[in-house]
């Protein structure tokens, strides 16, 4: 491959016309030179890292769409990824991201990124709590040495008076203007090959979606909800009765005045994503003022006592059948066990009933029943007791969508 | 600043210059409608109205089985029809010029 480096990015000419296309388009070395993967502006439902990521990898972007958005429930490796590309991959026709780096450094920066996704999903997989969390603490302090750094670099950059160079683009008409692959294949268009002699000079820095008009709004917007949530904190100091859903709640607000007003002056990108954010903690939150917890506890002393369902939206389940006088009339009995999020606990006598047990945790959470333990996503666990020979038999049936069912012989 | 200057290249700050389109001077601070922001924009106040509703007690938490959806199909609903409109203005547009 006859590569040539410029401007730090790659450029590979395009494939003689006439050509069959054999074989994968883009080769392993094309795919890990990652200074060449542009975010697209036009193939974009958030930020064209899908689009950019398909078209480097020559795949169809719906499969990276979907990956994104199931890899998010696995330790949030979707998000982070996604959000990494975001900030420091530049768009199509620019040379800057958001978290603008050098070339070699942008690659390292990704392939960071990358590992600290793949330590997400494995310490998600492995149990660490949903999220695998001890990953993300690395991703605050990688954006805070980002920040600490680019700073330091554009203060000397700044005594030094130096500027950087934008690349030229060709004109209208002569490729696409701002579009840095060529469309249906992963080759590159050189942008100063494609401009004629003579022509006026056009940098694709500066040629804008004419929906990016006006100022940046997100940091704005981002610093409006700090100092209003600041000043939020400061008046539930105070002594003022404030939910603690208050605080997502006037993020959310604030967000949501950015995107309207962004929608038609300025340019709003980045809110939907915090908007999400504050959505997910509004939401937690709210679910916390509103039901800080429903206990449901009780020992029957008698078949009689013993309900066929409990129930709660969150809290705890405690039921305690060991207390149970006459077990023979539990015999063929189901008893069920629902519940939003909290945690079921279910204790039979070790003896004289024989107890089968259905769990199920559809959101998150971990079952443990005889012994027997099951966790994760829609963790689902079938157990049984034998308490002896000719015993009566109970059917157990618990449901939680996040949380832990445990059943216990005693 | 009030030159009119040629739609390419525009003004590197994005200032809230004018510019040439069409020969329509158009405030550059104004851009047309970002239907994927107005949807959100919207969602997320009608969120926040049910938040506000529940939270004063104004209605019960039963009631989030109907209102939770009541954002997102205003929401989609005014998207559905700002995004029709700006695909029929935008057609018309291209008719005149041709």
């Amino acid at each position: 491959m006859n590569d040539e480096t410029s401007g730090g990015t790659t450029q590979t000419p395009p494939p003689p016309h006439g050509e069959p296309d054999q074989g994968p388009r883009v080769s392993g070395e094309e795919i890990r030179d990652l200074g060449r993967l542009r975010r697209t502006r036009h193939d974009k439902y958030v930020g064209g890292v899908a689009g950019g990521l398909a078209r480097h990898l020559d795949i169809d972007p719906v499969i990276l769409r979907v990956a994104f958005v199931v890899l998010t429930f696995f330790g949030g490796a979707g998000i982070l990824v996604y959000a990494a590309c975001w900030l420091l991959v530049p768009e199509d026709g620019s040379e800057r991201a958001a978290l603008d780096l050098d070339v070699r450094s942008r690659t390292v920066a990704l392939a960071g990124a990358g590992i600290l996704a793949a330590v997400a999903l494995v310490g998600d997989a492995f149990g660490n709590g949903p999220g695998g969390w001890f990953a993300w603490p690395l991703v605050v302090v990688g954006v805070v040495a980002w920040l600490v750094i680019s700073h330091r670099d554009r203060r000397r950059a700044e005594r030094a008076g130096t500027a950087r160079p934008a690349p030229g683009f060709p004109p209208p008409g002569s490729g696409g203007p701002a579009t840095a692959y060529q469309q249906g294949a992963a080759t590159w268009q050189h942008p100063v090959a494609a401009q004629s002699p003579g022509a006026p000079t056009f940098r694709t820095d500066r040629m804008r979606d004419p929906r990016k008009r006006g100022p940046i709004l997100f940091w704005f917007v981002a610093s409006l909800v700090a100092l209003s949530l600041g000043t939020l904190g400061i008046v539930d100091a105070a002594g003022a009765s404030v939910a603690d859903s208050a605080y997502p709640a006037l993020a959310l607000g604030i967000i949501a005045a950015g995107l309207l007003v962004g929608a038609f002056i300025g340019r709003a990108g980045g809110l939907i994503l915090l908007g999400f954010i504050a959505l997910a903690v509004l939401l937690g939150t709210t679910a916390t003022d509103r039901w800080d917890g429903t206990s449901v506890r009780a020992t029957p002393t008698s078949a009689a006592d013993v309900e066929s369902v409990y129930d709660m939206a969150a809290g705890e389940i405690i039921v305690d059948l060991t207390e149970v006088a006459d077990l023979e009339a539990l015999d063929g009995r189901t008893v069920r066990f629902d519940g939003g999020a909290g945690r079921i606990e279910v204790r039979v006598p070790a003896q004289a009933l024989d107890v089968t047990v259905d769990a199920a945790v559809e959101g998150g959470g971990e079952i443990r029943a005889f012994g027997m333990r099951d966790d994760g996503w829609d963790s689902k666990l079938s157990a049984t007791h034998d308490g002896g020979v000719d015993v009566p038999s109970l059917h157990l049936d618990a449901e939680l969508v996040f949380g832990e069912i445990e059943v216990v012989a005693r | 600043m009030s030159d009119v200057q040629p739609t390419q290249p525009i003004d590197p700050e994005g200032s809230p210059t004018m510019t040439q389109t069409s020969g329509t001077a158009v405030d550059t601070w104004r851009h047309p409608v970002n239907t994927g922001h107005l949807v959100m924009g919207i969602a997320f106040a009608g969120i926040l109205a049910v938040w506000a509703l529940l939270i004063s007690d104004t209605v019960d938490a039963d009631d989030l089985r109907w209102l939770a959806p009541l954002p997102w199909v205003l929401a989609g609903a005014v998207g559905l029809v700002v995004a029709t409109q700006v695909s029929l203005r935008g057609r018309r547009d291209r008719s005149a010029t041709d």
